[in-house]
């Protein structure tokens, strides 16, 4: 049974979050004291500095919430009282759920956003470090990285910018394709334009920086990694670059018509983007009419982040329709452990019965070349898998509708394959999905110096 | 013509055009593939046509503008896919492929039986000059589609209020690029087309000047990319005027196929 107790963005204010989130040295050893007392046989942290979240997978009655959020306040050192208070709880199928949307960036506070993927990543490593993932989390987390990979690429959910500096490299790519080696020019020292500058320069577009007063200009350069140009020269070289970002305290307008026509006609037909993020606007809006023009002004980039939201949201639709179903195969996988024990025994006896019977013809079967000899074993065998067919078939039906508790208990009654079998020890952290009839008895152990029993 | 190969081309156009549009919308990768193996589909059809009817017949199938269109449909066919597989521009997808299925409509009315070749003008030269002409027509076509997405990319970003329709075409620079690159391989076949053409004339009719739409407009449409290739390469023009150039020589080039008919 998988739990998972937790706090994000939305169930806690920042400075419990704070309290509540694992440094990374720490987590090795809260992580062993997690599945120290067996009660979690298998565990996970994820600490970000938007949530804290943990993983266990239990025995049945085991383990509950209460045990987790006491976990979570002793390592910690908060009161049990402001755990109950801020997290939240989810079992099973919902824990899944709610596993697969975070890692899909729909519990984000960005909708889609795709950090959260590689810290999810960062979490399973150091479980797996310190020896507290099994079967179950294992498959958890493979299936998790899956969904989320499935997510991203078929619905495009972090496709769009949602920030208005974002939406205008966006719109920068819309027109030049690539920015590589492209020059921008920016205009005063805004701190929206300045943040636009920035995320342009991280996409490799030069940086040329003007400004009224040029000791301003030249502290700007710096921290842009950019170049200094006189103000005046900068307007006279418009040809120059591509795209101008502008966003100066002037109350008038800096830019006009007859100077972007000036600039233009040495640019040879390229086109050149206009950035104005100053109120009141610094560029004529009537450039936007010249052929090769292309004017955003604040309001304008707004109006693309909303669009990009709002196609967000309905990507987020999709995503949870996925989501369901992937929530169904993970369920289905779950449920074949818990029959793969008995599969295993079932083939291993009636084999074992094939061999023995063998054993007891061989006098009378003295007169057979090699070759027929081998025939006789293979008909054996394949006798006994054909005979298994069709119970093994029932087994998994009757998993898959959540029935294999009962079932397994016949066909061990049956079979007369005992209970305690090693196979059975722990019938759901048995032998894995594969129900190929290889032998592996006992649990798993997956891991490279596991917990000690 | 064979009565199954066609229709089956259409249909495979038809399949390939609605996955291409839908996957244009919803931009899933699973259905823009799918709307390529449609299309491949196409693809494969429209050449066993031609190869059918050619047989049927025993000549060249570049014989008439039924014919002309309908190899002209599957050179713009295969750009298409050329295009789609080296810059994955889907956009493309729905200007070319249903270009390629219009043209391929008339030759639906392609006698199933046939007689002797009633047609003229056979022979290497003749051959040559069909063949070039319809390449340098097909990389016209591309030049033209591209240009019909520069405008409409162009339009989306100046009036802010399509943003969806800007989120789902290729960028200005890739629609130029791809729309120069085609005119730049169109235009020298155009040109050998049409100097073929004339050597052709020449040969048969014995003299140059026959007269007709089928020498008038290959010659304005080639006078006109000659003047667009002089203004993007030497004086640097670019953007919409561009744009609106290459769509009147596209369209010039394309009265010819139609003025073959007179």
């Amino acid at each position: 049974m998988l739990l998972l107790v937790g706090v994000n963005h939305v169930s806690a204010p920042l400075p419990f979050r704070e309290r509540l989130a694992f440094p990374d040295p720490d987590l090795p050893a809260a992580l062993e004291r997690l599945v120290e007392t067996r009660a979690p046989r298998e565990g996970m942290i994820l600490s970000t500095c938007n949530r804290v979240e943990v993983v266990a997978e239990a025995a049945e009655g085991a383990c509950d919430f209460d045990d987790l959020r006491r976990f979570l306040a002793r390592e910690r050192g908060v009161s049990m009282d402001e755990v109950q208070r801020y997290t939240y709880g989810y079992r099973g199928r919902d824990a899944v759920r709610h596993v697969f949307q975070v890692a899909s960036g729909l519990d984000s506070m960005i909708l889609g956003e795709p950090q959260i993927l590689g810290q999810i990543r960062r979490t399973y490593r150091a479980a797996h470090a310190a020896g507290t993932t099994g079967p179950i989390l294992d498959h958890l987390l493979q299936q998790t990285l899956a969904v989320a990979k499935r997510v991203r690429t078929e619905t495009g959910i972090s496709r769009h910018a949602v920030s208005i500096a974002f939406a205008a490299v966006e719109l920068a790519k819309k027109i030049f394709e690539r920015l590589e080696g492209r020059v921008a020019l920016l205009l005063g020292a805004g701190k929206m334009s300045e943040l636009a500058a920035r995320h342009l320069a991280a996409s490799g577009v030069h940086l040329v920086v003007a400004s009224r007063t040029y000791d301003r200009a030249a502290r700007l350069a710096a921290r842009l990694s950019g170049n200094v140009v006189n103000w005046d020269e900068a307007l006279l070289n418009l040809s120059r670059v591509d795209i101008v970002v502008s966003g100066t305290a002037a109350p008038e307008i800096v830019l006009g018509v007859a100077r972007v026509r000036e600039g233009l006609r040495g640019r040879r037909g390229a086109p050149l983007f206009l950035i104005d993020m100053a109120v009141p606007r610094d560029i004529d809006p009537a450039v936007n009419d010249l052929d090769g023009v292309y004017l955003y002004d604040i309001d304008d980039l707004q109006g693309v982040v909303d669009n990009n939201l709002e196609e967000r949201n309905r990507a987020a639709e999709t995503a949870r329709r996925m989501i369901e179903e992937e929530i169904d195969a993970f369920e289905g996988w779950c449920n074949s452990l818990e029959i793969t024990p008995t599969i295993v025994a079932l083939r291993r006896t009636l084999l074992d019965v094939g061999s023995r019977e063998l054993e007891r013809h061989r006098k009378k079967l003295l007169g057979l070349t090699p070759e027929q000899h081998r025939a006789v074993e293979e008909l054996t065998r394949s006798l006994v898998h054909k005979l298994l067919h069709r119970p093994i078939v029932h087994l998994k039906a009757s998993a898959e509708s959540g029935n294999a508790g009962p079932c397994t208990v016949l066909y061990r009654e049956i079979f007369g394959i005992p209970t305690d079998a090693p196979e059975a020890a722990e019938p759901d952290r048995g032998t894995g999905p594969a129900a190929d009839g290889e032998e592996r008895p006992g649990p798993r152990r997956v891991l490279p110096g596991g917990r000690g029993d | 013509m064979s009565p199954l190969l066609l229709p089956a081309t259409l249909f495979c156009y038809f399949v390939g055009v609605f996955l291409v549009v839908v996957g244009t919308v919803n931009r899933a990768e699973t259905v823009k593939k799918a709307s390529t193996a449609a299309l491949g589909f196409a693809w494969v059809c429209h050449i066993s046509a031609i190869v059918h009817h050619a047989r049927a017949t025993g000549h060249f199938p570049l014989s008439n503008n039924i014919e002309y269109l309908l190899v002209l449909g599957w050179a713009v066919l295969t750009l298409y896919l050329l295009v789609w597989l080296r810059w994955r521009v889907i956009a493309a997808g729905l200007v070319l492929p249903p270009l390629a299925a219009i043209m391929a409509v008339p030759a639906l009315s392609l006698p199933t039986r046939h007689g002797e070749a009633p047609y003229p003008g056979k022979g290497l030269l003749f051959v040559f000059h069909t063949t070039i002409a319809t390449l340098g027509m097909a990389a016209l076509c591309v030049a033209f589609a591209m240009s019909l997405i520069y405008l409409l990319q162009d339009r989306a970003l100046k009036s802010k209020r399509a943003p969806r329709l800007l989120s789902r075409l290729p960028s200005l620079a890739s629609a130029d690029r791809i729309g120069q690159l085609a005119i730049l391989w169109g235009f020298p076949l155009l040109t050998l087309g049409i100097a073929s053409g004339v050597v052709w004339s020449l040969d048969t009719h014995g003299r140059v000047w026959v007269g007709g739409a089928k020498q008038t407009f290959p010659i304005l449409a080639w006078v006109v990319f000659a003047a667009l290739l002089y203004a993007r390469l030497v004086r640097g023009l670019g953007g919409r005027r561009s744009a609106y150039l290459t769509i009147t020589g596209f369209a010039l080039g394309l009265l010819t196929v139609l003025g073959m008919a007179f």
